[in-house]
């Protein structure tokens, strides 16, 4: 502590503690400068670190979603004799000399004249069956491109020992389908694989890829609120919070954006509004209307006065909204069968904005009282953030167009914690149930 | 439970369960605006006369509290409810007060204020000071000199710990401490000049 000097001890002893009145346009104008955009740059300043993970995850990811883009896709490799329309697309003369070339004539014997003949050692399951018939399409097709390569050749050679309608067809044979089936054993896949993806041609020849969506959805809710008192003593004051205030109706609408790889796998995130709309129905005792109605007489003289009593009851009936802006964090799974999609989607709702506007009964004294999250001046019971939310749903998509399919979208979604704060006597937790219809379009 | 009447479009102000201290740090984390308000009502006041002890004019003072607050909202996460709230509320006014002078102020006004005498004066001379004066006084005092005599004799400050905050020497702080209290003698006795 410094030795005073008596003077520093006058200063010290009457200013240190002294008080002023701080005119509250000041506390406005603190309101005004820390707005949403200054409060988001602060955190972010203050999470220097996170934020800087997350960008350089959000630079690593999308890197690698324009480079899993630009990769050669499954058509950039002809696969001559993988179908009919691999062989198809081939020209004949390097089906041909990829057929001399290949190790597998072993599977049909080189006999002249003889019947086009069946691979040996194919297992004998239907989907094999089903090769064999592109099978047979690619020897004919191997069979009539056949004269062009001697043509081309012009020049005698082994070919030329073999009728020519014989031996294409048996060097043309599709040299890869055992190695393709054995290296595809249907005994290893799963159930849904063999539901959802019955052709081994298409069992995962994917290439690593993502998908991206934006899906534009909107969701009839219905809405289940919990009203928890804080103390025992605000048990009867719940009571009259539920026999005043009622349920009317709650919508949503998400705009999301899906990353989805050729797995199965999808990342979505995006912005979602939600808003719930509660009717809060008040009687305000019993109002008395007094009309005097006076008769006149033929002169213009009051003869008599009826005095009518209007007795009635007095409602004060307002419709309560909550708003909800949430950025959603889901993840999920998709199983894909032709133009049908279905997914399972699971993950976290983080609530930007929770604003509230209505009236309610006061805690202190039961008489209405206006809540309204823009009005400083209002009853503060609510929260200007809902927290964390979770959120469940399973998701149908139906191919309608190129690029383009109808969502439909059973969700729920439920915030645990209390949207009102603290020093309000009553938790209020909110879960709703819904429907989401929409389009999703893939980018 | 008896609702009772009301009357139509009268919203009331209720007055809720006060907050304490820890609660009100939470919920202003939070980035509540009920407890950010709440946390203003109950320090602007006192800020706002450190602010004016390190200003000559009051509308100077209302703009460095407000930078202050906006600090202490967006940095009120580093608080460790470690020591005094208060406290730290006050150091982080003082600094923001700080911000506005620069070294400069301290060698512009070095001149001429030798002059004034060391004079002791009656302790009785100090009871007739009103708050008011006192800050009216601190407010005549050059930039400098106010700034070193509000940290050391005011807040309790070192001298080297006001020569790091300020960026001075040590030597220059306590040059400047003696030359503030000589002035503010020198005004004091006019005061009582006049008052006779």
């Amino acid at each position: 502590m410094n030795k005073h000097h008596p003077l520093d001890e006058v200063f010290r002893h009457r200013l240190r503690d002294l008080e002023a009145e701080a005119p509250m346009h000041l506390w406005e104008q603190i309101g005004q400068k820390r707005d949403w955009k200054h409060r988001v740059l602060n955190q972010a300043r203050q999470k220097k670190p996170v934020v800087g993970l997350l960008a350089t995850l959000a630079v690593v990811g999308l890197s690698w979603v324009v480079w899993a883009y630009q990769q050669p896709g499954l058509d950039s490799f002809p696969i001559p004799l993988m179908g009919a329309q691999a062989a198809a697309d081939v020209p004949a003369r390097q089906t041909v000399v990829s057929a001399i070339s290949t190790p597998t004539e072993a599977y049909a014997p080189k006999t002249a004249g003889a019947p086009p003949v069946r691979p040996l050692a194919v297992p004998a399951q239907t989907a094999i069956a089903l090769n064999q018939t592109a099978a047979d399409q690619a020897r004919q097709l191997a069979a009539a491109a056949m004269p062009a390569f001697r043509q081309i050749a012009g020049s005698p050679n082994e070919f030329d020992a073999y009728p020519p309608t014989v031996r294409p067809v048996r060097e043309a044979a599709p040299p890869t389908l055992p190695s393709v089936l054995e290296r595809q054993p249907i005994r290893g896949r799963s159930i849904f694989d063999a539901i959802f993806s019955p052709d081994p041609k298409c069992a995962n020849f994917g290439n690593g890829s993502w998908s991206v969506y934006l899906d534009a959805l909107l969701s009839p809710d219905l809405t289940f609120r919990q009203l928890q008192p804080r103390d025992p003593e605000f048990a009867e004051y719940v009571n009259t919070r539920e026999e005043t205030e009622s349920n009317m109706y709650a919508f949503s609408g998400a705009l999301r954006l899906s990353l989805v790889s050729d797995k199965g796998l999808a990342l979505r995130t995006g912005l979602n509004f939600s808003q719930i709309n509660e009717r809060f129905s008040y009687i305000n005792g019993s109002e008395e209307v007094i009309e005097t109605i006076n008769n006149y007489d033929q002169n213009g003289n009051i003869i008599s006065t009826d005095t009518i009593i209007k007795v009635g009851t007095r409602r004060k009936i307002t419709q309560n909204h909550y708003r909800m802006l949430d950025i959603p964090f889901l993840l999920g799974y998709e199983l894909s069968s032709h133009k049908l999609k279905i997914s399972v989607n699971g993950g976290a709702y983080l609530n930007l904005l929770f604003r509230q506007k209505g009236d309610f009964l006061s805690p202190h004294d039961l008489q209405p009282v206006r809540f309204d999250s823009s009005d400083p001046d209002a009853y503060p019971a609510f929260k200007q953030q809902a927290g964390l939310g979770w959120y469940g749903s399973v998701g149908f998509a139906y191919q309608v167009g190129h690029n383009l399919q109808l969502v439909v979208e059973p969700h729920f979604k439920v915030y645990p914690k209390s949207v009102t704060r603290d020093q309000y006597g009553v938790q209020q937790r909110y879960m709703t149930t819904g429907l989401f219809v929409g389009v999703r379009q893939q980018l | 439970m008896q609702i009772g009447e009301t009357k139509n479009g009268v919203s009331k102000r209720i007055n809720l369960i006060p907050v304490t201290e820890k609660e009100l740090i939470k919920g202003c984390i939070r980035e509540d605006r009920y407890h950010q308000q709440e946390l203003f009502r109950r320090y602007a006041g006192k800020m706002l006369v450190v602010c004016m002890r390190y200003t000559r004019h009051e509308m100077e003072a209302e703009d460095i509290l407000q930078d202050a607050f906006i600090k202490i909202f967006d940095n009120i996460t580093r608080f460790e409810f470690k020591g005094s709230f208060e406290g730290w509320v006050r150091r982080i006014v003082i600094n923001t007060a700080l911000k506005n002078y620069s070294k400069k102020s301290f060698k512009q006004e070095q001149i001429g204020l030798e002059n004034y005498p060391e004079l002791p004066l009656e302790p009785e001379v100090y009871a007739h000071l009103q708050e008011e004066e006192l800050l009216r006084l601190i407010a005549k005092l050059p930039e400098g000199y106010r700034l070193v005599f509000n940290l050391y004799a005011v807040e309790g400050y070192s001298h080297k710990e006001i020569a790091d905050m300020l960026g001075i020497q040590e030597s220059t702080s306590r040059s400047q401490l003696v030359k503030a209290r000589k002035m503010l003698q020198a005004m004091i006795i006019d005061l009582q000049k006049i008052a006779v």
